[in-house]
Order: structure tokens, then C-alpha cells, then sequence
């Protein structure tokens, strides 16, 4: 019955989207609460401006003078900081499509009904297509209520660009992680594999932002296959509108995945 | 009327394979034809292949030899067809835990479309097996998972059952409860393939019973020929050491074999009746008198000795 996996896994994990939109929301109403004095504001940015530019770009940031202004210093604080949130809400849920109901022994019962293992995991993600945007828009909740409470006079397009531009590279890893586990029935090793893609795709992302990469060219290849590369929540506030390639290449990827996840969990056995 | 093959198999193997190790043979060429309306019980020690024969049919892994029809369409090709009519009770059940049976047996009815009639069986089977269906399944002890997996495996009266070890769990009450469903389901011409290690479960309620052993099936017996050679394992704990001038004459005696001595023990295998022995060892202070079920190990080297072969 079509529909039937993607409602049950929304009723098993919609409260997903408070639980983690919830934290979200709290880290960037904190980031509002230390944007709220100009002068703190002003302190910072003096500080991150005497750091030397690979430090700054370590860290994602190209401009000092970014975090002047309270959409920059919420973009590069608390994106930055969601993101990695999101990222590990990504890896949770990539496991809940096909890992964690193979390693309980739940996916005998299921795959035992007239249900076909591509229902499974194109509905689950579907599901999670909603959750992760749930939570997109549980973060722009947490902007507005920083804006409310703390007066900062936001410009809320960019803020919510900025908040729904942490969707598809959540989704990417979704799908990243999903295909580990279509892959492997070890739920320990879908973890490890998983989590350690997503940890060298951001250290490489970090050290690609840190060199230069006209003078070390390779790190401006190796780059592109960081998730985080595509992520650029800075670029939203500078230019005020979201990098549509960006967006692209990060569903293409998730996408892929999650075709490519069809056809192995297709062709494998299921763990016992 | 004239039954018709439910289940065949025709030289079904799996191996598992390791990386980078050689690969572990589960089951080796099993041909195997289960009737409409008979019970089947698959009969084999732990680690015989009983539930990777299972896992195959249902499609869960794939076979390295052979291949299987259920309803006569094949397993692999025709999975969700067959799927439909098919209700699996799996050896373990592990079930999401922070649902109620409520709610699981609601959404396992809805992917099986007929929501309804599902539900209302589901209540029956409740009903009868004295199961609340309230509860998170993880509030459940193992004997109320095992009926919650009786009722899933039920509710959309499919015409063909296959149970792992589906008493395993059960108290005597309910398993006897299980064995009159069965019965039942039998009568309405359904048929059901369960896989046990226990000799007397499938005794009671089986019409056939094939044996497997290290992955291969070593015959199809009725329940009837399985009786004929069943024995006990019998143990006397005499007040004294056992008089060595008692061991001819027992060995001695229709249908006693294995005749072994532990000071004041006597071990031994008894095939018939018990009014021989009694009178064999009537000079003595017989203690205690200990009768086992034979071991599945046992009904199997009585049936064919060690080599597999029939005797």
C-alpha cells in the first residue's frame, strides 16, 4: 500500500521536528541574546579581526566585517553551529531508513509484508524530506523569536534563507548515510562509516577554507566533495538570496544516494 | 480432492560468505514439498538451517543454489504477491518498541490493505489468547510478544503460515491454545510450515515432519514413523553402587541400548515398556527413576546412525 511506510514514519518520528528544531531554535535566540548589545557585537568583531585570515577562514568566515551586523554574526555563529547540528540529525536519520529496523530484527516483519524495499526507503526519506524542512522552519522560529524578544531588527528574508539552506545539505547526509546502510547490515559499521564521512568532509572543508586555493589548487578540488562546501550560509547574508547551483548539486547528491541506496538494498541479504 | 504444492524448494542452498573468509554453507540442496492443508514441521538442532530455509522463502536473503516457489510462483520474483497470503511468525520478535501492540498491528493491517477485517480478526485473536493490546510493546514479557506475533501473523487469515519456533515462550495453557488455532487452521485447508527443535511440539500438531541436519535434509517422516522409534533417556539412582552382575541382564532386554554405569546411576535407552526393566533391577533400592525426552540428536542417530544413513 503506497503511503502506508511514509505516514508510520512520520508518526514515529514527527516529534523529531520539535525535538531538534526546539535545540536549534534555542541556539540561535542564544546567538540573538549576544547580538542584542552593538558594543559586544563591535568587541567581537575587533577581536576576530586581528586573527590572521586562515584562522577566519578556518572557521567559514571571509569577512570580519560580517559579523558587525547581527544577520552576519547569527549566520556565521549559529549556521555554523547548525549545521554540524544538523549534520549529526542527518547521520540519526539516515540510520532510521534502513539500519536501525535491520539491526532490532524489525525489518524481517516488515519486509515480510507485501511492502518492497524501495517503498522503504524512498517513503521513509520522504518522510524525512518533511522533517528536515520542519526543522528548516523550527530554526527561522528561533530567528523570530530572537527578533521579538532581544529587538534586533533582523532582516528576516535572510534569515530564512539562510535557516531552509540547511535542508538540503541535511538531506544530502540522509541520503549519504542511508546508502552506507543499504549497503552494510552492521549497524556499527554504518555508524562508524557514516559519521567518519560526514567528520572528513567538514575537516576538509575547514582546511580547504584555511589555505589558499590558488596557491594549493588541489584543496579547491578535494573541496567539492565536502557537503559542507555547498552549505555557504555566509553568502546568503552578503548577497541576500541562496546559491540555486549549491542547492542543486547538494540534491543531485541526495538524490543519487538515495537511487543508489534502492538498488543495493534491492541485491543484499537482510541481517538476521 | 487433490492437494496442491504450497511450498517446493529445488536444490535451495546458501552460503554465507565472510570477508575474506570462506564462506559457510547454511543449507545444502534442499528439496522439499510442503503440501496444501497439512502442518509441516521442519525439525533440526540449533544451526541446522531451519531459519535460513525460512529467511529464503520469504525472500529476506537470497539463495547461492537452487530456488524456491511458494503457491507456485517464485519467491524472488513474486515476493509481494506471495507476501500478501503468507503470515510469518519470526523465531525472534523484535517489534518498535516505543509503539503499542495497538499501533503496530494497525499499521502492519494498513501495508496489508483490509484494514478493517484485520483489525476486527486481531481482536478475536486477543480475545482468545487473553492478550492486552494496549501496552508499548516494550512493557511485554517474551510470552506476550510471542502472542502479539501470533496475532500479527494471523489477523489477515493468510493461507499460508510459517512460524519459527512459535511456541518458544508460550506457557502450557497457550501453547495448547496455539496447537487448537492450528488445528483450526488446518481444517479450513490452509497450510502451515513451522520450524522447531522441539520433538514433541511438532509431534503434537504435525502432520509431516522433515529433518535437517547440518543444513541438509535428512528426510520427510510422518509424525506416525517419527513415534515408532521414539525412546527415553532413563537414569535409576539406586541406594547403592550399581551390581555389575545386573549389566547382561539388562542389556539383555527388547528395546534397551546404551547401557552405562556411574556408581550408584544407571544410564540407559529404553525403547518399549517399562515393566522389563522393573523387574530386571527389582532386587535393588531404586532411589529416584529419571525419564528424559529423547534429544532431536538422539531420534536422529536412532533413525539413521551417524553416518546420515537410514538404518
Amino acid at each position: 500500500m503506497t503511503g502506508k511506510v511514509f505516514i508510520e514514519q512520520l508518526k514515529q518520528s514527527w516529534l523529531d521536528i520539535f525535538k531538534w528544531g526546539i535545540g536549534l531554535a534555542i541556539l540561535i535566540m542564544f546567538m540573538g541574546a549576544m547580538v542584542e548589545d552593538p558594543a559586544t557585537l563591535e568587541g567581537y568583531s575587533t577581536l576576530i579581526n586581528s586573527l590572521p585570515r586562515e584562522i577566519l577562514s578556518a572557521f567559514g568566515l571571509s569577512d570580519a566585517a560580517l559579523l558587525t551586523t547581527p544577520e552576519g554574526f547569527i549566520a556565521f555563529a549559529g549556521f555554523t553551529y547548525g549545521s554540524i547540528i544538523m549534520a549529526v540529525f542527518g547521520v540519526m536519520s539516515g540510520l532510521n531508513i534502513i539500519t536501525n529496523d535491520e539491526d532490532s530484527g524489525m525489518m524481517n516483519i516488515i519486509l515480510a509484508q507485501p511492502t518492497p524495499r524501495w517503498q522503504i526507503i524512498v517513503e521513509r526519506f520522504a518522510a524525512y524530506i518533511l522533517i528536515t524542512a520542519g526543522i528548516g522552519l523550527m530554526v527561522f522560529a528561533g530567528v523570530i523569536a530572537g527578533e521579538l524578544i532581544f529587538s534586533l531588527n533582523l532582516d528576516l528574508m535572510k534569515m530564512f534563507l539562510g535557516s531552509i539552506n540547511l535542508v538540503p545539505m541535511t538531506l544530502a547526509i540522509i541520503g549519504i548515510t542511508t546508502l552506507v546502510g543499504a549497503v552494510f547490515s552492521n549497524k556499527l559499521i554504518v555508524t562508524g562509516i557514516s559519521a567518519a564521512l560526514i567528520l572528513i568532509s567538514y575537516v576538509i572543508n575547514t582546511i580547504a577554507d584555511a589555505v589558499d586555493t590558488a596557491e594549493v589548487p588541489i584543496m579547491g578540488l578535494v573541496d567539492k566533495v565536502s557537503v559542507f562546501n555547498y552549505l555557504q550560509s555566509e553568502s546568503i547574508i552578503i548577497n541576500g538570496q541562496m546559491n540555486y547551483v549549491n542547492i542543486t548539486i547538494l540534491l543531485v547528491i541526495t538524490a543519487i544516494t538515495i537511487i543508489m541506496s534502492v538498488f543495493a538494498f534491492e541485491n543484499r541479504d537482510i541481517a538476521g | 480432492m487433490a492437494t496442491q504444492s504450497v511450498i517446493q524448494t529445488s536444490n535451495l542452498s546458501k552460503t554465507y560468505k565472510a570477508f575474506r573468509q570462506d564462506g559457510t554453507l547454511a543449507l545444502d540442496n534442499l528439496s522439499l514439498n510442503v503440501q496444501q492443508g497439512e502442518i509441516f514441521g521442519f525439525l533440526g538442532p540449533n544451526g541446522a538451517g531451519k531459519t535460513t530455509t525460512i529467511r529464503l522463502l520469504l525472500d529476506l536473503i537470497r539463495p547461492t543454489g537452487g530456488g524456491a516457489s511458494i503457491f507456485g510462483k517464485d519467491v524472488r520474483e513474486h515476493s509481494i504477491e506471495i507476501h500478501r497470503n503468507i503470515g510469518f511468525l519470526p523465531g525472534e520478535l523484535n517489534l518498535w518498541k516505543n509503539r503499542t501492540a495497538k499501533q503496530v498491528i494497525e499499521y502492519i493491517a494498513s501495508v496489508r490493505g483490509n484494514e478493517s477485517a484485520q483489525k476486527k480478526e486481531a481482536g478475536n485473536l486477543a480475545d482468545r489468547l487473553k492478550f492486552d493490546m494496549s501496552k508499548k510493546v516494550s512493557d511485554y514479557s517474551t510470552g506476550n510478544k510471542r502472542k502479539l506475533g501470533i496475532i500479527l501473523a494471523l489477523m489477515h487469515t493468510p493461507d499460508l503460515l510459517i512460524l519459527d519456533e512459535p511456541t518458544s515462550g508460550l506457557d502450557p495453557l497457550m501453547q495448547q491454545i496455539f496447537n487448537q488455532m492450528m488445528n483450526e487452521y488446518k481444517a479450513l485447508g490452509r497450510t502451515v510450515f513451522l520450524s522447531s527443535h522441539v520433538l514433541s511440539e511438532v509431534q503434537t500438531i504435525c502432520d509431516r515432519v522433515g529433518i535437517l541436519r547440518d543444513g541438509q535434509l535428512k528426510a520427510v517422516e510422518t509424525v506416525e514413523a517419527l513415534t515408532h522409534v521414539e525412546f527415553h533417556n532413563v537414569t535409576v539412582t539406586l541406594r547403592d553402587a550399581v551390581p555389575q552382575e545386573w549389566i547382561p541382564r539388562i542389556q539383555g532386554i527388547d528395546g534397551i541400548s546404551d547401557v552405562r554405569t556411574d556408581n550408584n546411576k544407571l544410564h540407559l535407552k529404553l525403547n518399549g515398556d517399562f515393566d522389563p526393566l522393573m523387574r530386571a533391577i527389582s532386587d535393588g533400592y531404586v532411589k529416584e527413576l529419571h525419564m528424559e525426552e529423547p534429544t532431536l540428536e538422539d531420534i536422529f542417530l536412532a533413525f539413521y546412525g551417524d553416518n546420515g544413513q537410514k538404518g
